[in-house]
């Protein structure tokens, strides 16, 4: 029995030995945004990482605002936009984009990965939203392509149903909060990038 | 350099299992784990448990368990020393689960404690408290208050379950509910154990 564990033991300490000098520079993933971040079960789909969750329910981009400069030398993962979109259905869209975007730039991150607006078709949605975030999206794309340290994600069409329009229904079960599938999809694109 | 590190590591890890020639077990626990033991006695086993985590080779997680089990008339006792790496290296985490246990008739209240130290989270003391009740001799149902990790990051949760035991097979499904503000996730899972 012994002899087992000193077996054990030597075997433990091979693995340190093998894996010590190898470097350990695994960032902390700090997520901010609304529900959709709130509601993600972010030490399930990134169980190697160091995550953060910063989610709020109904949050807008006055939330991400309000973050100004707390992710200095972070990498910051952000959800933002759908409770903000009955804003914008007598237009503002141009302006909204813009104060969008220096909001995401505010946060004073050293990375961040920028998911475009998701699809939705609630029950309370008095107006087709989807066209809305579609524009939305493409500006906001326009507007952070040159910027190095924002990685956009085009997730719309991913989670979108042509035949619907509206969000797939296999990623949502009430037409604006992702269920497993939907984060299971969102996570994948997000780690393929990571 | 590397590659005698890799060949006396493989070479450990080999002298390891040959010592033993007892029960083995297999399983699968939290979803994302599956691990295999071998029992050298009633008292002691080792175990490896590698993660089956949606992410390339180098983010899985191996860890390996030394068990040391005794039973004392109702009163039980579990010490678990581990390590574990991710095999790219990022960080390790080393600790022990210690788990305490006294059987009353029917229940048998437990509790484990669970020093962690991770390379990059650094140290954490994590317990858990539950309290399992015999229905019939093939199942248990249990409550749990923890923190340990299910995977990384230590999160209080309360976990609900039951414990099908059948011959070699043992099923728990379990119901992992967050008991923190703001956290909205529920875990399920259908953890499996079976002994050849």
């Amino acid at each position: 029995m012994i002899n087992f564990f000193k077996r054990f033991f030597m075997a433990s300490i091979a693995v340190m030995a093998f894996f010590s000098c190898d470097n350990d520079s695994m960032d902390t993933l700090a997520f901010v945004g609304d529900s959709e971040v709130a509601r993600w079960d972010l030490p399930y789909y990134f169980p190697t990482r160091i995550v953060e969750n910063h989610g709020r329910s109904g949050a807008g981009i006055d939330y991400v605002e309000s973050l100004a400069g707390k992710f200095k030398d972070k990498t910051v993962v952000v959800v933002i936009g759908t409770n903000d979109l009955y804003k914008l259905i007598d237009g503002g869209l141009d302006l909204y984009a813009l104060r969008y975007v220096e909001a995401i730039k505010g946060l004073g991150a050293d990375r961040t990965f920028l998911y475009s607006i998701f699809p939705r078709n609630f029950a309370s949605d008095t107006v087709d939203f989807n066209d809305i975030i579609r524009q939305l999206n493409k500006v906001v794309k326009t507007l952070v392509a040159e910027d190095v340290s924002i990685t956009y994600i085009p997730i719309f069409d991913d989670l979108y149903s042509s035949e619907t329009n509206s969000i797939n229904h296999q990623y949502s079960y009430d037409g604006l909060h992702l269920n497993d599938f939907g984060y299971e999809l969102i996570s994948k694109k997000l780690t393929q990038l990571l | 350099m590397k590659q005698y590190r890799r060949i006396l590591l493989l070479s450990l890890c080999l002298s390891l299992f040959g010592a033993a020639n007892s029960q083995v077990y297999l399983g699968y626990r939290n979803a994302r784990h599956i691990f295999a033991g071998y029992n050298i006695n009633k008292s002691f086993s080792a175990e490896v448990e590698h993660s089956l985590y949606a992410e390339k080779f180098g983010f899985q997680r191996v860890r390996l368990y030394g068990n040391y089990q005794s039973d004392f008339n109702n009163f039980g006792l579990k010490v678990s020393p581990y390590f574990g790496t991710l095999w790219n290296g990022d960080y390790q985490d080393f600790g022990a689960l210690v788990a305490a246990s006294y059987t009353l008739g029917r229940f048998t209240p437990a509790f484990t404690a669970n020093p962690n130290y991770d390379t990059q989270l650094k140290f954490k003391f994590n317990y858990s408290a539950l309290l399992s009740v015999k229905v019939i001799k093939e199942l248990d149902i249990f409550g749990e208050f923890t923190t340990v990790p299910e995977y990384r990051i230590s999160e209080k949760r309360l976990r609900l379950g039951c414990d099908f035991h059948v011959g070699k097979l043992s099923a728990c499904p379990i119901v992992s509910l967050p008991v923190e503000d703001g956290v909205k996730s529920v875990r399920v899972y259908c953890d499996f154990r079976f002994t050849f």
